[in-house]
């Protein structure tokens, strides 16, 4: 949700009942998109892994617990056989094709 | 599900979906995908289902119709992106952001604010970003982002 100011987001969360959750400048969102995006009309797209997403975060400095991944918070997530197919070839140096969307299924433990 | 359906196809499918959007402002219907690969109205149906179960798009329970291809909106939103000679509507400001980057384009921004309604333009031009300022709140952690995608 895209505000004027911290005061704006204060006066949405207020009747909202809402608490603050985090504020990244459109610099930061800007970064965030690039990373998110870049790649997303790519013919060889195949979906991104959890461990990917998290690099993403830690890349931009989104370190902050709100940015954890499920599996933190005793959720587990599965990637989709492509994505985690990805992941493999990334760890032996293959071309991974820089997959990008996250493409999870999340299961609530 | 899956297992019944070629996953090369899914994949050419959602490739379809984002070049149709992408030229036409709209997402492809179910009859149209259906025609443009040659498939039964039944076999385009489960393919969007496949990739909505796999989030790479969110089809509308109610209408079964495209809500989602992110970062384009299939809905009229807070967020409309003029870009590379088209109009196209983002889900948030994140998405908004995200359509410039994946076309790799200029674009301009028309955007409000979410408390007040106050009117927020942008721009991304030779890969920089201009424009008003403002910050982007996101109110759900992301480990809750997939339990209501529209209200994230």
């Amino acid at each position: 949700l895209l505000f004027r100011s911290e005061e704006a987001i204060r006066s949405w969360c207020r009747p909202n009942h809402l608490a603050r959750g985090e504020v990244l400048t459109l610099g930061q969102t800007w970064k965030l998109a690039k990373q998110w995006y870049g790649n997303r009309m790519a013919p060889d797209y195949r979906g991104r892994s959890i461990e990917q997403v998290a690099a993403i975060f830690r890349q931009l400095d989104l370190t902050a617990p709100f940015w954890d991944m499920p599996a933190h918070q005793g959720v587990t997530m599965l990637v989709s056989t492509s994505a985690v197919e990805s992941d493999r070839k990334a760890q032996k140096g293959l071309d991974s094709g820089s997959p990008d969307v996250l493409c999870a299924v999340i299961t609530k433990k | 599900m899956s297992h019944e359906l070629d996953e090369s196809l899914v994949w050419d499918v959602r490739q379809f979906i984002y070049t149709h959007l992408t030229q036409t402002e709209r997402p492809p219907t179910i009859a149209e995908t259906a025609a443009h690969f040659r498939i039964s109205l039944d076999h385009a149906a489960r393919l969007y289902q496949e990739l909505h179960d796999r989030h790479a798009i969110f089809v509308d329970p109610q209408t079964a119709k495209i809500r989602m291809a992110n970062p384009y909106s299939a809905v009229p939103t807070r967020f409309r992106v003029f870009a590379g000679g088209h109009a196209y509507w983002a889900n948030c400001a994140w998405d908004a952001l995200g359509i410039p980057a994946m076309l790799g384009a200029d674009a301009r921004i028309a955007a409000s604010c979410a408390d007040n309604d106050q009117p927020i333009a942008l721009a991304i031009r030779n890969g920089q970003l201009e424009g008003d300022n403002a910050v982007v709140h996101f109110p759900l952690p992301f480990a809750r982002w997939y339990d209501d995608l529209v209200f994230t």
